[in-house]
């Protein structure tokens, strides 16, 4: 196991749960549901590329659900007022970087920890969705908005496309530039990064941005899709990307971001959610497995990490 | 007599006069003065508490002194910043090594200033020859610039770190000032072996080194000169050679030196 890397793994298990699934149910490897399961993971992949990097960085973003949530309402409220799909999601895009970078200013200005920082912002932007919109989801979107959610190219959902984009995008950014070196830099030793002479505080600023930016891009796709935005949208979002970080790979105390393994990881949540799904089995023992499965990341990456400091 | 004669044709790139540092009421360093040259290794040797360390952090700008002037290369400093003092030149290994260990040699080798190409992409295929001709210069021997810091040894890591730091202090500089807080604590003989034959390495090619030990049969194998400190005072600066073991830990422990009189004689500040 410690010759291989995690994302090997991670695929190898979507690949053997696939196989496990199609026996049980003969639906599970058409076309159509495949699709449908790149479909519905897209969601989570975007929002956890995002949660990759700052964790890489020994941060984390819990109010990433919350974000979805206000960003929806946000797009709702200028798609009613008559504004165009690009500026809308421009707003929403830039709602998204605004609350990143608000997380970002209480962890790097004000030095809350992140857990608590983004903790309280979870709880601050949730209850204003709540609070702006009494609860009641704003639904009817225009038919070009929709697409984004519901619509296909080349018989592949715009979902999916943006999902590959963002996983591309992000694999760049951690491979190619020094925001990626920084994240993992941050994470594993932020004080030789700082006597380095690199911009910290600067790059950890840009992390969370990313993150929010990401979060406002999951939002835009389910918006459409559900042709609704629901303050409550976001509920489960923040740990079901924490667990697919983790699951894929990047250490939740901080390291290398594995993008890749984030990619697989998400696939292999959407694996599990669809195949329980089609072996007709109670949405509540969905949850239930959905929690042994980042109790099982959290246990392989401490292990790792112990593994690590050992050497 | 200086430093600067002693050690002619040596180029003298830091000298210290009078540094004092406080903190609270508490005298951490009383006016100490001393000097280093390119192509030398001076030892700082001293128990616990004697200002070894406080002494490195004002000369790599992490600490502030409260009195005295540090001159890097003839340009006198009442106080450096970490990157000021990056930028004349010198360059540390403190103990907790600095390494990013999920992060490659090269990387690690390059962290803060790593080479760009179209201005934002890291350039990792020069990252990882240049890293590989540096390592090959100073006669580092690892498995590849690609290892990660966590599958290396200490020896290992501790050879990275010190490639780092002669690569930052001799940017720009044809002889940079590196400085190294207990380089072999907590290794073993074969590691150490491997840090020292670096670390004399860097002598052959006119680096200044400072270096903080604990371990005085190390300092008399490889220091040109040492610097006995105790309790923020400098109790003797001399060569390696004009004085003894045993007059060494005489003078860390409080005891009066054995030679003392040789010492007054042979101190060259």
């Amino acid at each position: 196991m410690n010759r291989l890397p995690q994302p090997f793994w991670v695929g190898a298990s979507a690949i053997a749960l696939s196989l496990f699934f199609s026996r049980i149910s003969p639906h599970f490897l058409t076309g159509e549901n495949i699709v449908t399961i790149l479909d519905q993971s897209s969601i989570n992949i975007v929002v956890a590329v995002g949660m990759t990097l700052v964790i890489a960085s020994a941060g984390i973003d819990l109010s990433v659900g919350a974000n979805v949530a206000v960003c929806g309402i946000v797009m709702a409220s200028l798609i009613k007022a008559g504004f165009g799909v690009l500026p809308t999601i421009a707003a929403a895009l830039l709602t998204g970087a605004l609350l990143g970078l608000l997380n970002a200013l209480l962890v790097v200005k004000l030095e809350v920890n992140p857990f608590m920082a983004t903790l309280a912002m979870m709880s601050l932007v949730g209850g204003g969705a709540l609070i702006v919109t009494q609860g009641i989801p704003i639904y009817g979107f225009s038919a070009d908005f929709s697409w984004i959610g519901r619509g296909k190219v080349g018989g592949l959902p715009v979902s999916a496309l943006i999902c590959t984009a963002v996983v591309a995008t992000g694999g760049f950014l951690a491979r190619c530039t020094r925001l990626g070196i920084y994240a993992a830099a941050l994470g594993g030793n932020e004080e030789a990064l700082r006597r380095n002479g690199a911009a910290t505080r600067l790059y950890k600023t840009v992390l969370y941005v990313v993150c929010g930016m990401c979060a406002a891009l999951a939002s835009v796709i389910l918006t459409s899709k559900l042709n609704s935005a629901e303050p409550l949208a976001g509920t489960m979002v923040e740990m079901n990307a924490i667990a697919t970080v983790v699951l894929g790979g990047t250490k939740i105390r901080g390291g290398a971001p594995r993008i890749v393994g984030t990619l697989f990881a998400g696939i292999l949540m959407g694996v599990v959610k669809n195949g329980l799904v089609l072996a007709g089995i109670s949405s509540y023992y969905q949850q239930f497995v959905t929690g042994f499965i980042i109790l099982a990341a959290m246990v392989i990456s401490e292990r790792s990490k112990k593994n690590g400091s050992k050497k | 007599m200086s430093a600067l004669t002693l050690h002619d044709p040596m180029e003298q790139v830091l000298e210290i006069q009078a540094l004092s540092k406080n903190f609270g009421r508490v005298e951490v360093l009383k006016g100490i003065s001393l000097s280093l040259s390119s192509g030398e290794i001076l030892a700082i040797v001293g128990d616990n508490g004697a200002g070894k360390s406080t002494l490195i952090k004002c000369v790599t700008g992490t600490i502030t002194p409260d009195g005295g002037i540090i001159s890097l290369r003839g340009k006198e400093f009442l106080s450096l910043s970490p990157r000021k003092s990056m930028e004349e030149g010198v360059s540390a290994v403190y103990q907790d090594l600095a390494l990013v260990e999920d992060l490659d040699v090269a990387t690690n080798l390059f962290l803060g200033a790593e080479p760009l190409k179209a201005g934002f992409l890291v350039d990792r295929g020069r990252m990882h020859s240049e890293a590989a001709r540096r390592l090959k210069e100073l006669g580092i021997d690892l498995p590849s610039t690609r290892a990660r810091i966590a599958d290396l040894s200490g020896g290992q890591r501790q050879a990275v770190a010190i490639a780092r730091a002669v690569m930052q202090a001799s940017a720009g500089k044809d002889a940079g000032i590196v400085i190294l807080d207990e380089p072999t604590a907590a290794m073993g003989v074969r590691e150490s072996e491997l840090v020292l034959g670096i670390i004399r390495g860097l002598r052959e090619k006119k680096m200044a080194v400072l270096f903080v030990s604990h371990n005085l049969p190390q300092v008399f194998r490889i220091a040109d000169r040492i610097c006995v400190l105790r309790s923020g005072m400098k109790l003797w600066c001399g060569k390696t050679r004009d004085i003894s073991l045993q007059d060494v830990i005489a003078m860390m422990s409080g005891a009066p030196p054995l030679t003392a009189e040789s010492a007054e004689v042979a101190g060259d500040e």
